[in-house]
């Protein structure tokens, strides 16, 4: 074996200890959490369906925060003149989908009832913006499927 | 309005006739050009709530074939003066503008000739124009379980008797639970489908609910819920909660609400004197 193939060797083996190294410490923090942060962490694939007048049109697969309105720098883009440019913020926080109005002229409703500080929402809730109904829901339902109250 | 609409009417009149001065071979009254964008300006016009006039932003004037064609040929730069001049007129009129006007001219061979058609429109609405919305009479939207209420401690009830109510430790919450260990904001019970549920907020210590620990739960009479060593019980009796707790107030009397005006002091000296 030539010094050259044995240096190789050695730089290999090298580097995988040095990887695993990075795999433990990682796995090693995750461990430290406890098991309930650990979910909090974890964003759960989660849809708001738009519904215009009970017909679904788009399927949101919602991120970590998401701004709601007409404006077009939103993350959920709500074509309705009575959706106000800014008007609601969902975000995966402490666990759970809060949702924010954010002072919009015809206000947030969710299953009808006026949104006021932060509300806590969840799957089958649906959030009324101006016209449109947003409905959280782990998938996106067939299209041209209708919601039954 | 009529005096605004005139006024308009001949400033654009100026600017337009020093645009069309130039031309050569051009029958199109100036007159007729600026009475057309003034009224299409005047019309145009959209209010927001607080009453700011938005002025349009986007102008066609439509000419006859022929007349477009002598029109761009013997002035290319027409649109631009246009633009420039309905600018300066709606920032003088003290109309807001969305974005710089534009000035496109377009042909319609169903026009006479020397006839000419005018258009202003908005680009975008302005995004202020969230139009209002007139709300349907709610049909009963939180209807509350009769005599929902929340046992503190075994000493204290708390009524629930509002749609959401917030369980933490920071005092903006409608239960304030003085103790280090509850989170600042812990848990929220709110109603859904009529019935409260109740969902942890990330809590440091976590939400129990019959010793299990929970995510989301549906409460039902009994239920006894753990915030961090501090026991709630749910109940429900339309009676109204037991009469042998007293009713829950803050810990700490909350701020107090409301203008806190400077008494006046009656001076006699006034009328007396």
């Amino acid at each position: 074996m030539t010094p050259e193939a044995l240096l190789l060797i050695l730089r290999v083996f090298a580097a995988l200890v040095l990887y695993a190294f990075f795999g433990f410490a990682i796995l090693a923090i995750w461990r430290s959490i406890p098991a309930r942060k650990r979910d909090e962490l974890i964003i759960p694939e989660t849809y708001a369906n738009e519904y215009h007048e009970n017909v679904l049109s788009h399927g949101h697969r919602l991120g970590a925060v998401n701004l709601i309105g007409r404006a077009a720098d939103n993350t959920i883009v709500l074509s309705d003149e009575r959706v106000s440019a800014h008007h609601a913020r969902i975000s995966f926080t402490g666990g759970q989908w809060q949702l924010e109005d954010l002072g919009s002229r015809n206000g947030t409703f969710v299953n009808e009832l006026p949104v006021e500080g932060v509300l806590v929402v969840t799957m089958g809730d649906r959030i009324q913006l101006g016209t449109v109904t947003l409905q959280l829901s782990q998938e996106v339902p067939i299209a041209d499927m209708t919601f039954t109250s | 309005m009529a005096n605004q609409l005139d006024r308009i009417e001949e400033r654009i009149e100026q600017f337009v006739e020093s645009a069309l001065s130039r031309l050569i071979g051009i029958q199109i009254s100036a007159v007729d050009v600026a009475a057309q964008l003034a009224r299409a300006l005047n019309e145009g016009v959209r209010r927001t709530e607080e009453g700011k006039p938005f002025a349009p932003d986007k102008y066609a004037l439509t000419f006859h074939p022929d007349d477009a064609q002598t029109l761009l040929e013997s002035a290319p730069g027409l649109h631009g003066e246009l633009a420039r001049g309905l600018l300066e007129v709606a920032r003088e009129c003290e109309y807001l503008v969305f974005r710089d006007p534009v000035v496109t001219i377009a042909v319609d061979p169903t026009l006479r000739p020397r006839e000419l058609r005018v258009v202003a429109w908005h680009s975008t609405a302005p995004l202020e124009f969230t139009q209002a919305m007139q709300r349907q009479p709610k049909t009963n939207p939180g209807a509350l379980p009769s005599g929902a209420y929340l046992i503190v401690e075994g000493n204290r009830h708390f009524p629930l008797d509002r749609p959401v109510v917030n369980i933490g430790r920071r005092l903006d919450n409608h239960l304030i639970l003085d103790d280090p260990r509850v989170s600042r904001t812990h848990a929220q019970i709110r109603i859904r489908n009529g019935r409260f549920e109740i969902f942890d907020l990330g809590s440091s210590a976590g939400t129990l609910v019959n010793g299990q620990e929970i995510h989301q739960h549906l409460l039902l009479t009994g239920d006894v819920v753990e915030l961090a060593g501090t026991r709630l019980v749910y109940g429900e009796d339309p009676g109204g909660p037991p009469d042998e707790t007293p009713a829950y107030s803050p810990p700490f009397p909350p701020k107090p609400s409301g203008d806190q005006r400077t008494r006046v002091i009656p001076r006699d000296n006034d009328e007396t004197s």
